[in-house]
């Protein structure tokens, strides 16, 4: 039968069984096969036909068919039935967790060719009620980004997420990072630990906003990166960029300068090259398949201040391989091994920072992935995996001297070390199975086992002191011994269940409970002596996950949906390593210049004063910190390729975790603000705060807990005031997305959000200790109000267009931004506020978040040139990014401490509000690939 | 339904007929081949692909040796 190919605009889907697929590295295509009268087809011949070879199943006696646990990819359906004509559908595109609905109706065989249908899964997911945005790969490789670490960066193209600060948590450190399915951050705090090749990724899944309980240990995102793999077919890509001093512009004003002469000499990169080589294929054809990739990043920098050499280097290498006995197993292994090192980094502040102030930073590491996926038949599969990573990361001082610190000059030197060591292993299981009855179900249960290990040592290498003799002769030098090796042990096991349930053609509800026990324990022998295996956090958290989709036309063209979530945080060390013992006695010294006080040692310091450090107790009762998210909006397909998304989020913090001074006593008192600012308002102005009555009798006592609520009371046991820890998000969010179609696609991202409470959200806020609560000055004065990473307005807009006939892609993004909140704050000295650390007189002048630095607007494009060879995937370009395309100066961080900043090394200080950090200036970057 | 198929593709301009993502089409045929590796592309993928990888393992290692930690 001659074939005949045909290009429809679009096909028509029905909705009577399309259960949405768990939410996983993994997706599906199911439908239902019908004739020309409506009538349901049993016993067609389903086949899926990927990069790996093919599959085959057949309808049951409804007509539906199923084909679960799909790695994503873009395939075509061919259904074919004894007198009926065969019909393909082709270009099938498969996302992580999305299950395409592909419904096919045959036509009685005659003389006439099978007809090709040529199709794609539609732009609204009528029953997720998540909110998911992705990165397609397409965006991934038009547009003219370029992060410089993959890990984080690429969140920050996504609407609501600014900074790595998702839907208003902490920045950063709130993330889930996933790469294949391994969790690759720092099990210390949270932070990215693995960088990894931009161009091994396959596809990024964001999603935060109703995940299922399938995802948890985050509170802002969970970014869910799919690594490239092979198939029959060899593919490809070989890629350099680079760049260089005379490719980069000058942004710096004289303005600028006059406001801080520190950043009169931005960072420049004298060379930076980006080389990656990529290869997948077949072993063994439709069995066994392989991917190796290859990647040398390397950046010399002349970075600010008067050190002159930075010089950057990270070697990464993948490899991979899927192997397929049958069409019912997978298995897949990655490894990853990089090394990440760096001469030139500075160990002091920038201004002073000379090339032997400097660090070495050694950190290589590895990074592991196996998979097993068991598929028992259309309606259940099982997957296991097991995962980790270890690795460490070195400072070590380029100049090994003593530290000092030159009160005359201002100048120090270096002298420390600090050395991070990480271990992480986890192991999944999980089985998701398809069940009919009340309505179709998409079930999944799993359970996850987490074991990692930090240790963290820091050291001056001998004594620390500060010269003052130019200033007192007689008192000579302040020294002092510090150092610590802190180690802990986390230990996490989580279970959960999650049924999406499709009650009837347009209405599915998604529900799920997850369940978290988390533990801590010290990991290592501390220099006091041994500390045994005593746990010293254990919290158990239930969490639950429901929301519903609502297919309000009965097309899946219009969707209203909406969830309520609650999110716990992952296992941290920081979360109660101040109850860990391994932080050496603070030792302070007088040092004797006469040399009488010299021992034969010759050893003239000595030891006036010893400070053992306080171990926190922790709360018996303390809660793991906890997101509570409401999401209710709608998403609507336009027209062909075209969707609109809107929708509204509440976000409230429970459970935030802090230390406190359970035994101290305050009496109010008040300060005076400087009169030597630049601001009248602010010059003189009093404010009530609290000393601590009763220090010497109560500072031993620490207690890490959730100090919301808790009581601060006068010698006489009043209460004098009420901690608040809070945090909230409230949002609208607008995104309009153009599939990649007729040579163009674009998003139009724009969210209205308020981001307020008492507790920032700047990174590893909602757990640990600080100060904030310890020090009713800093707990009950000015804290409420909008939150660092607070964006009332964020616009971004992705386009690309490739032009006809030369073959020249133009892409281009664009963000505006508002400005990030800061507050005046000024630090008082123990005399006005009797504390013994300087962060806990740090007193914020006006409400928190009360002023708002310059809006950001910047532009990058990239411009391509294609040459096809061959076939359509087969191309060679070359590409230009522009980057900052209006060269923007655009002040993104002031000075807030009143009245000023000293900058040593310069005789002029830094004023409140002024400059400390511009918008990189425009630069171009020059590139080519070869992909097929 | 046969005759309609026919007329929507021939209403269909070639641009419109090839502007699809480049990333969504199937690779090609060249490359299934089991001798790709005997053709000149194949030379020059497995030239790039043996060196682009060689050289970074030589970085992983030869770049690390100025840094690399005393204690380690």
């Amino acid at each position: 039968m001659r074939r005949i190919t045909t290009y429809l605009a679009a096909f028509v889907l029905a909705l009577s069984a399309i259960p949405a697929a768990a939410q996983s590295l993994t997706g599906g295509i199911e439908g239902v096969v019908r004739d020309e009268q409506g009538g349901a087809l049993p016993g067609v011949s389903l086949t899926l036909t990927g990069k790996r070879g093919s599959q085959t199943t057949l309808t049951d006696a409804v007509g539906s068919y199923r084909f679960a646990g799909i790695d994503p990819g873009t395939f075509s359906v061919t259904a074919e039935l004894s007198g009926f004509r065969t019909k393909r559908q082709e270009n099938v595109v498969v996302g992580i967790g999305r299950q395409v609905p592909i419904n096919m109706v045959l036509g009685v065989a005659g003389v006439q060719e099978a007809i090709e249908v040529v199709g794609e899964s539609p732009v609204v997911n009528p029953v997720s009620s998540s909110t998911d945005n992705s990165l397609s790969q397409d965006m991934l490789f038009n547009l003219p980004i370029r992060p410089s670490n993959a890990a984080t960066d690429l969140l920050n193209y996504l609407p609501g997420i600014v900074d790595g600060a998702a839907y208003g948590a902490d920045s950063d450190t709130a993330n889930g990072l996933l790469l294949d399915g391994v969790d690759t951050r720092d099990p210390e705090g949270g932070s990215a630990w693995t960088f990894f090749n931009f161009n091994i990724v396959e596809e990024v899944q964001v999603s935060g906003l109703g995940a299922p309980a399938e995802f948890g240990a985050f509170q802002g995102a969970v970014v869910n990166t799919i690594t490239k793999s092979g198939g029959n077919n060899y593919s490809g890509l070989f890629d350099v960029y680079y760049t260089k001093d005379s490719l980069q512009g000058n942004n710096i004003s004289q303005e600028i300068i006059d406001g801080n002469p520190s950043l009169a000499e931005p960072a420049t990169d004298r060379e930076r090259m980006d080389l990656t080589a990529q290869l997948g294929g077949p072993i063994v054809k439709d069995k066994l398949f392989f991917f190796l990739s290859g990647e040398r990043y390397h950046r010399d920098q002349d970075p600010t201040g008067p050190n002159t050499l930075r010089d950057e280097v990270s070697a990464r290498i993948n490899f991979k391989l899927n192997y397929q006995p049958t069409s019912n197993d997978n298995f897949m292994a990655m490894v990853q091994y990089d090394n990440y090192n760096i001469i030139g980094r500075c160990g002091v502040s920038a201004a002073l920072c000379t090339f032997d102030l400097t660090n070495r930073e050694d950190a290589p590491e590895w990074v592991w992935a196996m998979q097993w996926r068991h598929v028992f038949g259309s309606k259940t599969f099982a997957e296991v995996k097991y995962n980790g990573w270890t690795g460490f990361y070195d400072l070590n001082p380029e100049v090994p001297l003593p530290a000092v610190f030159d009160g005359s000059t201002g100048q120090p030197s270096q002298g420390w070390y600090y050395y991070a060591d990480r271990n992480r292993n986890q192991v999944n299981a999980s089985i998701s199975h398809y069940a009919e009855g009340f309505g179709k179900h998409d079930l999944k249960f799993g359970v996850e086992i987490e074991r990692s290990k930090v240790r963290s040592r820091y050291g001056l290498g001998d004594i620390y002191y500060y010269d003052y003799t130019a200033y007192y002769p007689s008192k000579q030098y302040l020294a002092y011994t510090y150092s610590y090796d802190l180690g802990g042990k986390n230990q996490r096991e989580s279970a959960y269940a999650q049924d999406s349930w499709h009650v009837n053609d347009r209405l599915t509800i998604n529900a799920g409970v997850r369940f978290d026990w988390v533990r801590g324990y010290p990991a290592y022998e501390s220099a006091n002596g041994s500390i045994g295996d005593s746990k010293v956090y254990d919290v158990k958290n239930w969490s639950p996950r429901l929301g519903f989709a609502y297919d309000v036309t009965g097309n899946g063209k219009t969707v209203l949906k909406g969830s309520y979530s609650q999110y716990y945080e992952g296992a941290f060390f920081l979360a109660y390593s101040p109850a860990v013992p391994g932080i050496a006695d603070f030792v302070s010294y007088a040092y004797d210049p006469s040399g009488e006080l010299c021992g034969p040692e010759g050893n003239c310091f000595t030891e006036t004063d010893r400070s053992p450090n306080p171990l926190y107790n922790v709360d018996r009762d303390i809660k793991h910190p906890r997101v509570d998210e409401w999401t209710l909006g709608f998403e609507r397909e336009l027209v062909k390729d075209v969707r609109l998304a809107v929708t509204g989020i509440y976000r409230q913090d429970k459970g935030i975790q802090g230390s406190v001074t359970p035994d101290a006593r305050w009496a109010p008192t008040t300060v005076t603000a400087s009169d030597d600012g630049t601001d009248a308002a602010l010059n003189g102005r009093q404010l009530s705060v609290y000393e601590w009555t009763n220090r010497s009798s109560s500072d031993q006592n620490y207690l890490l807990t959730n100090p919301d609520g808790f009581e601060y009371l006068n010698p006489a046991g009043s209460v004098l005031g009420t901690a608040r820890a809070q945090r909230k998000y409230q949002a609208l969010m607008f995104v309009l997305d153009k599939r990649f179609s007729n040579r163009w696609q674009g998003r139009i991202s724009y969210v209205l959000s308020k981001n307020e409470g008492t507790v920032n959200n700047g990174g590893f806020d909602t757990y640990g200790s600080s100060t904030q609560f310890e020090s009713a000055s800093r707990a009950l004065v000015n804290q409420f109000g909008p939150l660092e990473f607070s964006q009332n307005h964020e616009l971004k807009v992705f386009l690309t267009y490739q032009i006809p006939k030369v073959d020249v892609g133009l892409n281009g993004y664009w963000r505006y931004l508002s400005g990030w909140p800061y507050t005046p704050y000024q630090r008082f000295g123990s005399g006005a506020i009797n504390f013994p650390l300087s962060s806990g007189r740090e007193v914020f002048l006006e409400p928190r978040g009360s002023r708002r630095a310059a809006s950001r607007s910047t532009l990058d494009l990239r411009l391509e040139k294609i040459f096809r060879v061959g076939s359509s995937s087969d191309r060679i370009s070359l590409y230009a990014d522009l980057q900052n395309l209006f060269n923007a100066d655009t002040i993104t961080n002031v000075q807030n401490r009143y009245p000023s900043v000293s900058i040593a090394g310069f005789d002029q200080a830094v004023e409140f509000g002024g400059p400390t950090a511009v918008t990189p200036p425009r630069s171009w970057l020059v590139g080519a690939r070869w992909s097929f | 339904m046969a005759a309609a198929a026919s007329a929507r593709v021939a209403a269909l301009t070639p641009a419109q007929l090839e502007s699809v993502s480049p990333q969504a089409a199937e690779p090609a045929p060249s490359t299934n081949n089991p001798s790709f590796f005997k053709t000149g592309k194949g030379i020059a993928v497995l030239v790039l692909i043996v060196a682009g990888v060689g050289y970074a393992s030589y970085s992983a290692v030869n770049d690390r040796e100025p840094v690399k930690s005393p204690i380690r």
